[in-house]
Formats: structure tokens, C-alpha cells, sequence
């Protein structure tokens, strides 16, 4: 793994546990104060996130000189007999955050399979098929499963103007 | 003994219900689908099914949850026969010894084991499931708000110590997780804390969302890291025969072998399935009359390790019932799809909702059957499935798991909490941050403050009256013992490991990476 991503994800969390523990003095007193408070569990958690955060940092520090920037994996490791990248995993996540606003306003039956294409794409797959036909064929599938079995109202967006008719009221 | 009759036959009675047997069958299903690929772990399996369960009650959902584990115990050891690729890494030593039948073109005989032991292991260790959960159930009457508390601690604390590399970072997790839990009204002071001015979080983050978000988002992001085939070699299905009377006769003391120690690791907190099914295997190699054959295609071998898999499952289970102390990431989800329902996790559970136990009973045991029942033909159309694109297979996961979090509430704030901790998971998953700890923490966080509170309420705000209560000690002794132990284990694995890319494992970075040498 990369030491400096390693580094930073550790800083993150320092920055969360500050926060934590300057937020914890802001709560509001309730009406009835009990020994330990409203902020005083999340006070020592926040102790705790600064402190062993400052371990993982401080041991990443004493040895920066002496390793490379790669280092031992700590965490999942790829499965070393393939190409990895960290830009598509990314990218998908990119992919999946303009999917949940897309579903917010153009609605659920045209953002999915909009977004199920550009995955697939993304996953490397060409085949014309496969990125035309999958993505209609789930869309159809999990709006009939969830709005015609579960009864669950899919957010419509631009569609909303036929909601009576695509959340099967009629 | 009457109540363990009376959960046995109630658990049975369930699978008298239409509706509750197209469940068990979903799930088992499902369980199939997702265990057959190589790489498909259990925790996205169950991480994408667990939104599903909004549509089902507590007992239903706790059976279908149970079902996918039962699927996915199952079909993850075929692909470890048919192209020696385990699904996941408790299959390892079937994919040894597996594979190796199957070359010798012993298909039916490896995949005729790996159905047979796993439903035997699946069957047993149901009774042994139903009997230990039914007495540490029975002790719920001591548990008071202290208890309640020190119990949750020590299931931190378990899946803390137990985390593997850096107890560190797993006590960092489990930390975030409590805080996050932290967020929303005070539970006994009914005042906002930490809502950053968002209405949406007045009434806390929806644990669901966070909990799917940092154990199933973030694998599949990490998942797609990486883009290659499940290549598997065509078979010919009707070539493959059942195993005939002398191998049932050899792999009987396994199976009940490794059921019994599958069950026995399996209660342990923190100990995986993983564990059980090495010890079973190696226990098998010591008492076998062939330890020749072990690693080599052993059919005594592939019984054991699979029955304690499955075994492993229902001993798992009763820590995570009895007492709400999860073993791993897949008993964190079951615990999430309890609250879910408004059910808490914890000893009071089965004590005040017997009918959860019923729908365990009834599922696992209705897994079992549908697994005697299509378990072979599974078995021999496994190729054809784990032939399945895995791109196709990870993009349909995502925008499933999306949706099915967007339908527990019908909410999107839920789905952009779900993708942010599937970020933050990602990144705790790479570098080596629990993210089970942190699931378990959003989950338990709100009941161990407000058990905290309350029982220094209960002993006039003292922490030495508090502690003095003999359960409580106990069990806070036995958490800050895990602790500890978690901590040796750390020290010594560091003392011997590698700090660099040169000396240790290696591993793909930022760009694309060629295979390596």
C-alpha cells in the first residue's frame, strides 16, 4: 500500500476526533444532567481517536526514511495475478454519486440505465449488446420487482407528471 | 429442555408457511448465486440481500439472511473443485484437494462430498445451536444495565482484539463507529448532538445505510479495482456420478468431526469459519488412516473442512443471538437487520422475542433440506453459473444494494450516506481499518451510552458501585483480556513482519499494475 495515502487516511481521522471533541462541548444541556452528560461518551471517544491516531501516524513518521513509498499491505490487497487500479475504483464511486443524483432528478427509469451502461463501460465491457439490452433488462426487472411487488415509490424525477401511471396507481 | 424442544418444533413449524418457505428458498438461492463465484465474499452476498428484509418481519428476515449464509457456505466450495479458485478463504483446503479430484476426473466424487458434508454439518449443527443458545438465553434475568453494557463492550472488544494486523486501527474503527451512532437526540437528555445543521440527522444516521455502506459499497468499489474473467473450463455435466458406498463409509467420522468443531470454533467471538475449517482439517489428517492423501485429493479432507464451514455457521450464531456478540461482518449484518425491525441486539433478545430463535431454527433447518433437494443439480450446474461475467455480476450488486437501501425508508439522504461510508469504508478496507468494528460500533453504539448512563444512574452516578456488580466485572475483565490479547498478538506478528514493499507483500497502487513475478 501507499504510505502517504496511508498517512492521510490517518490524518482524517485525527481531524474527525478533533471535531468530535470540539462538537461535544457545544451540545446543548438537556433538562435533566445525568454523571456523564451528553458529550461526555463522545468525549472519550474522541480522546481515543485523537491518541491512537497519533500512534499510527507517529509510527508511519519514524520509519518515512527508511521505507519505500511502497509498503507492506495492512489492509485487502488486490489479487496480485491481475492489473489493478485505483482510478476505477474511484471512478466508479464518481459513477455511483452522479447515479444518486440522477435518480434524484431524472428519475429512477432513466438514470439507472444510463448508469448501468457507464459501469459496464467502465468494467471494460464493449459488446454493444451487453451495454444496450443488461441495463434495460435490470432497469424493467427491479422497477417491476420494487414498485409492482414491494410496493416501494422509486423516485420518478422529470417523470413525475406520469407518477399515477409509473407507480402503478391506476 | 422443554424450551429446546419447543424452539426445535416451533422452527419446524414455521416451514409449514408458503410464505416463509419462498423465503428460505430466495435466500438459499441467493446464497447459491453469490457464494459460486470466486471472490464473492459472504459480507456482499448479505450486504446487498439485507435491504430485502424492509418487506419481512424479524423471523422471516433472520431466515433469510441464515438461508444466504447456508447458500453461500455451500456453493463457495464449488468453484474450488471445478476450477481450483476457493470463494472465499475458509474453500482453500477443498480447492487443494478438491481441484485435485477433479483433475483426476473425480468431479462427482468432490462436488458429491462437498453436498453431502455440507448438509450433514448443516443438519447437526442446528441441535447444537438450539442447545446452547436456549441456556445463555435463560441467564438474560441477570443482565441490568451495567451488564448490558459491559456484554456490548466485550463484543467490541472481540472484534477489536480479533481484528488481525493492527489492533490499532481496529480500536480506531470501533471508536468512529461509536461516534457515529453518537449522532442524533441524546437518549436520555432528548437534545441534537452532532447533526452538523442537517434536519436528516435529527433523528440519528440510519444505521442500515452506514452499516451496507462500509461493509458491502466499499468491497464492491475495491472489487472493481480490478477487471478479469471467472474462467472456467467446460464440463460435461452428465459425466458426473455420485460418490458410491466406500467413500460415505470413509467420510462419515469426518463430517461429524469437523461439525463438532466447527460448532465449538464457531461460538468463540471473533473465530471465522476460516479457523474451523483448518483445525478440522488438520484434526481429520491426524486421525486418518491415509494423511498421505491430505492436500493431494483426500476425500476424508474436503469432508471435514466442509462440514466445519458449515458448523461454523450455527456456532457463529449463537454469540451473536444469545448475547449479541457478533463473531464477524456477516453476524454484524444479521445484528443490523434486527434493528431494522426495532428489535436490539443484546441478552435480552431471544428472551424477549423467542419467535427471532423460531425463525432461525426454521431457516437454517429449511436451507438444509432445499439444499438435499437441489444441493446435486447446484452442484453439477455450478460451472454454468460461476461462468457468469463478474463485471456484469459487481455492476448488479451496486446498483442493487442502492436500491434496496433507498427502499428501507424511501429516502435519498439514506443512499448518500450509504456512498459516503462506502468511500470511507474503501479506504478503511485498503489500509487496514476494521470495518466490522465500525459496523458493530454504529450498531451497538447507541445502547452501550445509554446502558452506560442508565446504570450509573442505577448506582448513583458511582463507576466503583458500578463495577462491584460480579457479572459486570467478569465480563469487563473478559473484555480487557481480548484486549490484551489482541494487543500481544499485534507485537509479536510486528517483531517478525516486514516494513517494506521489498521484504513483504506486495501490493497494486494508484495505477495499473501488471501481474508480478
Amino acid at each position: 500500500m501507499d504510505k502517504r495515502v496511508d498517512l492521510g487516511v490517518a490524518v482524517g481521522f485525527l481531524a474527525f476526533g478533533v471535531w468530535l471533541l470540539v462538537s461535544s462541548y457545544r451540545i446543548p444541556q438537556g433538562s435533566v444532567p445525568d454523571t456523564i452528560g451528553s458529550g461526555g461518551v463522545a468525549r472519550v471517544l474522541a480522546v481515543a481517536v485523537i491518541v491512537l491516531t497519533a500512534v499510527v501516524i507517529a509510527r508511519r513518521l519514524i520509519r518515512w526514511r527508511s521505507t519505500g513509498v511502497l509498503v507492506t499491505a495492512e489492509g485487502s490487497a488486490d489479487n496480485p495475478a491481475h492489473p489493478a487500479s485505483a482510478r476505477r475504483g474511484l471512478g466508479m464511486f464518481g459513477l455511483l454519486v452522479a447515479y444518486a443524483i440522477g435518480v434524484y432528478y431524472l428519475g429512477y427509469p432513466i438514470a439507472t440505465p444510463v448508469f448501468v451502461a457507464l459501469a459496464l463501460w467502465l468494467m471494460g465491457i464493449r459488446s454493444a449488446m451487453m451495454l444496450v439490452a443488461l441495463p434495460i433488462g435490470y432497469t424493467l426487472a427491479t422497477y417491476a420487482l420494487f414498485v409492482g411487488v414491494f410496493g416501494v415509490l422509486l423516485p420518478l424525477g422529470v417523470l413525475s407528471v406520469w407518477d399515477y401511471y409509473l407507480w402503478f396507481h391506476f | 429442555m422443554s424450551f429446546f424442544l419447543h424452539s426445535l418444533a416451533q422452527g419446524t413449524a414455521y416451514l409449514a408457511d408458503p410464505l416463509f418457505i419462498l423465503i428460505v428458498v430466495a435466500g438459499t438461492v441467493w446464497g447459491i448465486i453469490g457464494g459460486i463465484h470466486p471472490g464473492g465474499s459472504a459480507t456482499l452476498s448479505v450486504g446487498v440481500a439485507l435491504p430485502f428484509t424492509f418487506v419481512m418481519n424479524g423471523p422471516q428476515a433472520v431466515a433469510f439472511l441464515l438461508a444466504v449464509l447456508v447458500g453461500i457456505n455451500f456453493a463457495n466450495s464449488l468453484p474450488s473443485v471445478l476450477i481450483g479458485v476457493p470463494g472465499t478463504p475458509s474453500a482453500v483446503l477443498t480447492a487443494q484437494d478438491g481441484f485435485r479430484l477433479h483433475q483426476r476426473g473425480e468431479t462427482g466424487t468432490a462436488l458429491g462430498i462437498v453436498y453431502l458434508s455440507s448438509i450433514v454439518g448443516q443438519v447437526i449443527s442446528i441441535v447444537f445451536f438450539v442447545a446452547f443458545v436456549v441456556p445463555l438465553s435463560n441467564l438474560a434475568y441477570l443482565f441490568l444495565s451495567p451488564e448490558l453494557f459491559a456484554m456490548a463492550l466485550l463484543g467490541m472488544t472481540a472484534v477489536v482484539g480479533l481484528a488481525g494486523r493492527s489492533i490499532v486501527k481496529a480500536a480506531i474503527s470501533a471508536a468512529f463507529g461509536l461516534a457515529i451512532a453518537l449522532v442524533g437526540l441524546d437518549p436520555l437528555e432528548n437534545v441534537p448532538r452532532f447533526t452538523v445543521g442537517l434536519p436528516d440527522l435529527q433523528d440519528g444516521v440510519n444505521s442500515i445505510a452506514v452499516v451496507i455502506g462500509l461493509l458491502a459499497v466499499s468491497e464492491v468499489i475495491r472489487q472493481c479495482r480490478q477487471v478479469y474473467p471467472w474462467s472456467v473450463a467446460k464440463i460435461r455435466i452428465r459425466s458426473i456420478r455420485f460418490p458410491g458406498r466406500a467413500v460415505l463409509r470413509r467420510i462419515l467420522r469426518p463430517v461429524l468431526l469437523g461439525t463438532g468443531l466447527g460448532v465449538v470454533i464457531g461460538v468463540a467471538p471473533g473465530a471465522s469459519a476460516e479457523a474451523a475449517s483448518y483445525m478440522a482439517y488438520q484434526q481429520a489428517k491426524a486421525m486418518s488412516k491415509t494423511p498421505g492423501e491430505f492436500g493431494n485429493g483426500s476425500v476424508e479432507g474436503i469432508a471435514a473442512n466442509e462440514s466445519a464451514q458449515q458448523a461454523s455457521q450455527a456456532g457463529d450464531l449463537i454469540p451473536t443471538l444469545a448475547v449479541g456478540i457478533p463473531g464477524g461482518s456477516t453476524m454484524v449484518l444479521i445484528l443490523a437487520a434486527l434493528t431494522l425491525h426495532g428489535l436490539v441486539p443484546g441478552p435480552l433478545l431471544i428472551k424477549q422475542s423467542p419467535d427471532l430463535l423460531f425463525g432461525a431454527v426454521g431457516g437454517l433447518l429449511g436451507a438444509a433440506v432445499l439444499l438435499a433437494l437441489i444441493g446435486w443439480m447446484m452442484a453439477k450446474v455450478a460451472a454454468r453459473l460461476a461462468g457468469l461475467d463478474r463485471s456484469v455480476v459487481l455492476v448488479v450488486a451496486l446498483a442493487l444494494t442502492l436500491v434496496g437501501v433507498y427502499s428501507v425508508d424511501q429516502s435519498m439522504f439514506d443512499v448518500f450516506t450509504c456512498l459516503l461510508f462506502g468511500l470511507i469504508g474503501y479506504f478503511m478496507l485498503r489500509y487496514g481499518y476494521a470495518v466490522a468494528a465500525a459496523a458493530l460500533g454504529v450498531i451497538l453504539g447507541d445502547d452501550i451510552e445509554a446502558n452506560l448512563r442508565q446504570g450509573l444512574l442505577i448506582a448513583d452516578g458511582s463507576f466503583v458501585t458500578f463495577l462491584s456488580r460480579p457479572v459486570t466485572a467478569i465480563v469487563l475483565l473478559l473484555a480487557l483480556f481480548l484486549l490484551g490479547y489482541g494487543v500481544r498478538s499485534e507485537w509479536r506478528s510486528r517483531r517478525h513482519a516486514p516494513a517494506s514493499l521489498d521484504e513483504g507483500l506486495l501490493d497494486a497502487e494508484s495505477e495499473e499494475v501488471g501481474p508480478r513475478a
